[in-house]
């Protein structure tokens, strides 16, 4: 499994339009991804659209993301790098 | 496609809005429009009321108050989005009318808009209605043109069997 920290610079968020393309990185690899948001201590299936809209990530918000499967380095790097280049 | 005994379940949603039928494919914005999000319908309001097109729960009301998604009581997954880009609004023209977890039945006022507002602020108000979990479903959209709030507009058949690709 690999983990990493991430600060949410956008002040809008993980709203629709990010959510859904970050669903869409993270169900293109077999691994399991989940996100953690630490204010609120909930956690979502970077997979699952609803789910991760429903965490309501906010501008400035700190979350840690964990990747587990047989790529998850490949899967770890993509969703981090979407994350740097988007949010 | 038939599942083993040859029923489908079907599940009809109803507009959610009156006002005009606008395909997903042409919503101007690429996420919608390539069902990113999901596959569904959109309507272009002429009024200023979003309403639950199914029974269910609500699942969350986005903090600006411009998207709810909703969990039908058939399983369906819903995002009902008014306008484009209008998070950046705010909350700004949004009216919130229902709470997560909240249950709805069709036809109930989920939260009222300022169309107009949104419009001279300079966003679109096309409203997508999005099944998030479209890939377990077969759509059909049952409506173009004019539509008014409750007129069955997407059909739903289950997809037993068939995964995603």
């Amino acid at each position: 499994m690999i983990s990493f920290d991430y600060t949410v610079n956008d002040p809008l968020g993980l709203h629709a339009r990010p959510a859904g393309l970050l669903v869409k990185v993270a169900q293109g690899f077999e691994s399991e991804s989940i996100v953690h948001l630490e204010r609120t201590a909930k956690t979502a299936s970077l997979k699952k659209l609803l789910a991760v809209m429903s965490l309501g990530v906010k501008g400035g918000d700190r979350i840690r993301v964990s990747v587990d499967g047989v790529d998850e380095a490949v899967a770890a790097e993509a969703i981090e790098r979407w994350l740097r280049e988007n949010m | 496609m038939k599942d083993n005994n040859g029923k489908k379940q079907t599940i009809e949603l109803a507009s959610p809005l009156s006002g005009r039928v606008v395909a997903l494919g042409e919503v101007g914005d690429e996420v919608f429009a390539q069902k990113i999000l999901g596959d569904g319908v959109a309507v272009c309001p002429d009024g200023g009321v979003l309403y639950a097109p199914v029974d269910g729960r609500v699942i969350q009301v986005f903090e600006s108050g411009h998207a709810i998604t909703l969990l039908s009581d058939e399983g369906v997954e819903l995002l009902l989005h008014i306008g484009i880009d209008t998070v950046s609004l705010r909350g700004r023209c949004f009216c919130v009318k229902v709470e997560a977890d909240q249950r709805v039945r069709r036809g109930d006022a989920l939260i009222e808009f300022d169309r107009q507002g949104i419009l001279d602020a300079g966003y679109e108000v096309t409203t997508p209605m999005i099944v998030s979990n479209s890939d377990e479903f077969e759509l059909c959209v049952l409506r173009e043109g004019d539509v008014a709030v409750g007129d069955p507009l997407l059909r739903l058949t289950k997809v037993k069997g068939e995964g995603r690709a």
